[in-house]
């Protein structure tokens, strides 16, 4: 087996629980959709163009709530904003031999593919990303469309159940932040409070308050926290 | 399709593309000062605990415990199994389940 193959399937061997992750959560997506009244053809396509799980998520509610199709455009697009961190901070992570990966790699830059390849050692090659976000792409879109085909034979109180899938994700990815560094807690609660003050408290709309909470948090933690901080990003 | 979804749909699609694409292009981004990368070190952690709440007691909106249980459930399952995110998300799904059959 050559170098190329072999680090494509770790990728894909990598990507093996993101693609749990993502198709479970994404059957709550489909589910969610059919409920909004999109097609199946449409709930699978809104994950095939822009596999942004939260930021789909956001966008159906928006759209039940009947906000102009600006607004909620703009709003996933705040929500967003942290791909282009994400992104910055994969370029230098990932080995690009050709700059036509580079557009082939930002197509799917998540926040579960972002985990995965940050917390490897040194540079990652690009079959490895490719292994690693075609996985998960499949698994985003094929529960999508799983989750709009069965929207309605399922019963409805496995429908709902799902509905938590997204958010056990983020938790199992937050765990092992914190057992790395204990004081990741205090970051994420931090940020979890302030969203939660400007989402329930002020009544801020949800991708403001995102977006505030975030940057706040991360500005603050960074400079209370200012030793051995360059290699991370190395 | 109708043109409302359209344009949420595909303007979703390019923005979110175009926030990715760019930094992947642009030099100057990649040559920031260490005190951006510190911010970006603190990111995904900010973001996750921004992401959680308070999501995690809207997940179920009639039922705001059920929700939080079920995803600390996942988290303690995180904790005790290393590198493992589909026990985690299995367990909050079934443990949802139970809660509401049993409600």
């Amino acid at each position: 087996m050559n170098n190329r193959k072999h680090l494509f399937l770790k990728g894909v061997q990598a990507g093996i629980p993101v693609f749990i992750g993502y198709f479970s959560a994404s059957i709550a997506f489909g589910l969610l959709a059919v409920t909004a009244g999109l097609s199946v053809w449409e709930a699978t396509l809104f994950s095939l163009v822009s596999t942004t799980g939260a930021g789909q998520f956001m966008s159906i509610n928006l759209m039940m709530l009947g906000v102009s199709p600006v607004e909620a455009v703009f709003s996933v697009f705040l929500l967003n904003f942290r791909y282009m961190l994400m992104s910055t901070s994969l370029s230098l992570k990932i080995d690009f031999p050709h700059t036509i990966d580079k557009f082939i790699t930002a197509y799917c830059v998540t926040d579960e593919n972002f985990s995965v390849i940050s917390a490897r050692e040194g540079k990652v090659p690009v079959p490895f990303v490719y292994g690693l976000q075609i996985t998960a792409y499949l698994g985003w879109a094929g529960g999508t469309l799983t989750g709009a085909l069965g929207g309605s034979v399922l019963p409805p109180s496995f429908q709902e159940a799902t509905g938590v899938a997204l958010y056990a994700l983020f938790a199992a990815l937050l765990v092992p932040e914190i057992r790395k560094e204990k004081r990741n807690l205090l970051v994420a609660l931090f940020a979890g409070g302030l969203n939660s003050l400007f989402v329930m408290g002020l009544h801020w709309p949800a991708g403001w308050s995102f977006v505030t909470a975030m940057m706040i948090s991360a500005v603050s933690a960074s400079m209370v926290i200012t030793e051995k901080e360059e290699e991370a990003y190395a | 399709m109708n043109t409302y979804l359209a344009i949420i749909l595909f303007g979703t699609a390019a923005l979110t593309y175009m926030v990715r694409v760019l930094p992947f292009l642009s030099g100057s981004i990649q040559k920031m000062p260490n005190a951006v990368k510190n911010i970006l070190n603190m990111m995904p952690v900010a973001a996750l605990g921004a992401l959680l709440l308070p999501g995690t007691i809207q997940a179920l909106p009639d039922m705001p415990l059920a929700g939080l249980l079920s995803i600390g459930a996942a988290a303690l399952v995180a904790w005790f199994i290393r590198n493992s995110l589909v026990l985690p998300v299995l367990t909050s799904i079934g443990l949802t389940w139970l809660i509401l059959i049993a409600h």
